[in-house]
């Protein structure tokens, strides 16, 4: 699919200027461990793909950490792939409002960014307790004695993720609505 | 609101939404929860929606195919493979009149099945041919359309984003989807390659600059055989090891996935064409598109939701039996739709919009959904080509670099591929054993 289809816009936050440090480094550290996963995820496959053909002997569980890895790695990426603007739009008609009146565009992805925030927090106050429970009651994913793993780690990855997401897009929002609501004189480079 | 009209509703306003350039995703998530509380009156429902989707939507092994395909095509991008086999297929229809051209279809279709977008072989190849075309004496418009129409390739032949997505909505094989893909992939071709030798014949001024010259003696060295089958090695390899192993049942997708990633890695870094830095550039924009896409299907999850909630597809599948409309009808309908959808959506969220409508109607004519697959693939693929939202010509159009092709001339040199897709449609309508045959 068109991965990078209309993803070409101007990053949804923006200015480096406004990133505190440790929301910076928080999200670029959660990048670093989806990004270790997926080449986890390959070498764990073709461990398991050689151990089958060439010693008869498949590696227990690859399937249901393969399974369990994908949630995490997503919501793991999520915050740096906001930040990097290159979450999925059709910005060509938001593009053109933007060469043409700049502060009602800004306007607009002020309530978009917003959106975006509420709906990952949404996200993280509803997948929350179903953390808090699987940790509790030490769900766990495999197959009873052959491998069994803990699933609250996977789902605390989803959390965090989740949570810096929602963190990204709220910055977001703060930076699109400085953009609309500056006086002209401060932004004479859009005129 | 009756729940229907919310199901309605839902729609135009994630149409509005996302043309106006809300992140898709957010856009399909928003509309799900705030539509299910409507249906449901009642937030936590719509809550527990969100978290399914969130959690469990996507727990599925099937699903590492997603950062497997897109590392092994991003690795396979920077190999210089795509160059080499360019040169071979140079050399393999120098002397035909618009040789060139047959050349770089035939070069895509083969990179196509090392890699799994068409954005990466549009971008590949406007690099490596439109230069190359343009010193032998095609005209701009020829040069730029046929590395255009021939990047649709990338996503019909497996492995291929496409499918996979449409694997994943409609529940169907990734594999099978897979095999289906290679017959209509290759008569695509076919049909690409009649498209440029009629068009060298009876439309010259379209194809080169100076028609009455033709095209000029390429600067290109002769390849020798020995040099043809160097150069074809390494892709040749690795079209064994991915389509070779999921068409002779060795290996699962996913594991395709994982031992092509890895077979590319190693070709690359033999080639001496990855360092460290480059290498992990590479995986964190792995990481990107995988969650771009991927928090894309967690959205349409929901999505789904609401309208099975909402009783429209199955008042969809009524108000078809109460006109009468036939499969033939319903089927025109719908791909014309999704090719008027092509114009203004990108591939992805066309095909999350529209198939949970349309995918309870197919099953209840009892339609092969892998065969409806590849259909709406190649319609949804058209959308790549055609104005304004054309993302294989943005695509082309942001990779010429200094030659400075406008856009109405790659969209006006896509043209005659738009057709061929179009008749290629009809065949695979006409004879639906193009996609099943393998099976």
């Amino acid at each position: 699919m068109d991965t990078d289809n209309s993803a070409g816009g101007s990053p949804a936050s923006g200015a480096p200027s406004l990133r505190a440090a440790p929301l910076g480094w928080a999200t670029e550290i959660s990048s670093v461990v989806g990004t270790l996963m997926i080449v986890a995820i390959m070498v764990l496959i073709n461990a398991d793909v050689g151990m089958r053909y060439l010693f008869n002997q498949p590696i227990p569980g690859v399937a249901e950490i393969v399974s369990a890895s994908i949630v995490t790695i997503i919501f793991l990426q999520l915050p740096d792939c906001i930040f990097s603007g290159r979450m999925i739009r059709s910005d060509m008609w938001i593009g053109r409002l933007t060469a043409r009146r700049p502060r009602a565009a800004a306007g607009l992805e002020t309530a978009f960014n917003l959106l975006g925030a509420v709906m990952l927090a949404l996200i993280v106050y509803y997948v929350y307790p179903k953390v808090a429970r699987a940790y509790s009651a030490t769900h766990t994913i495999g197959v009873y004695g052959v491998f069994l793993a803990p699933v609250w780690p996977f789902y605390a990855g989803v959390l965090v993720g989740a949570a810096l997401a929602t963190v990204e897009y709220a910055v977001a929002t703060v930076h699109s609505l400085r953009l609309a609501i500056a006086t002209p004189s401060s932004r004479s480079e859009d005129a | 609101m009756s729940n229907l009209q919310i199901g309605l509703a839902s729609i135009v306003v994630i149409l509005v939404l996302i043309q106006s350039g809300l992140h898709v995703a957010i856009a399909l998530a928003a509309v799900s929860f705030f539509g299910v509380v409507l249906i449901r009156s009642n937030i936590d429902v719509a809550g527990t929606f969100l978290s399914l989707a969130a959690l469990e939507a996507v727990a599925r092994y099937s699903f590492g195919v997603i950062p497997l395909f897109v590392l092994m095509g991003l690795l396979v991008g920077i190999s210089g493979l795509g160059r080499d086999v360019f040169a071979v297929a140079g050399q393999l229809f120098r002397g035909l009149a618009g040789g060139l051209g047959i050349a770089t279809v035939f070069a895509n279709a083969v990179f196509a099945a090392v890699n799994g977008t068409s954005i990466a072989s549009a971008s590949v190849f406007t690099r490596i041919a439109v230069p190359e075309l343009l010193r032998s004496g095609y005209s701009r418009r020829f040069s730029v359309g046929v590395v255009a129409g021939s990047s649709v390739l990338g996503m019909l032949i497996p492995p291929s984003l496409l499918l996979i997505l449409y694997g994943i909505i409609a529940e169907v094989s990734i594999g099978d989807l897979f095999t289906a893909g290679i017959l209509p992939g290759i008569v695509l071709s076919l049909l690409f390659i009649a498209t440029i030798l009629l068009l060298a014949r009876l439309r010259p001024g379209f194809v080169f600059a100076d028609p009455a010259a033709g095209t000029l003696a390429t600067s290109a060295e002769h390849l020798s055989v020995g040099d043809m089958a160097m150069k074809s090695l390494p892709v040749v390899l690795l079209i064994l090891i991915v389509l070779g192993g999921i068409y002779g049942g060795v290996f699962t997708p996913t594991e395709a996935g994982a031992v092509g990633a890895l077979a590319a890695l190693i070709i690359t870094v033999l080639r001496g064409k990855l360092g460290l830095r480059q290498f992990w550039d590479l995986l964190i924009e792995t990481g990107r598109v995988t969650a771009a896409i991927t928090f894309l299907i967690v959205a349409a999850h929901m999505y789904a939701r609401l309208l099975a909630l909402s009783g429209l597809p199955s008042q969809m599948n009524a108000l078809i039996q109460h006109y009468e409309l036939g499969l033939f009808a319903v089927m025109a309908l719908y791909l014309m739709a999704v090719i008027a959808l092509g114009t203004i959506l990108d591939s992805s969220s066309i095909m999350l919009i529209v198939l949970p409508l349309i995918l309870p109607v197919m099953t209840a004519f009892q339609v092969d959904l892998i065969w409806f697959g590849i259909l709406t693939i190649i319609a949804v693929e058209v959308g790549l080509l055609t104005p304004p939202l054309g993302i294989a010509c943005f695509v082309i159009k942001a990779n010429l670099e200094k030659l400075d092709i406008p856009l109405n001339v790659i969209f006006a040199g896509a043209v005659p591929f738009v057709i061929a897709m179009l008749v290629m449609i009809g065949l695979v309508l006409l004879i639906p054993q193009l996609a099943t045959a393998l099976l």
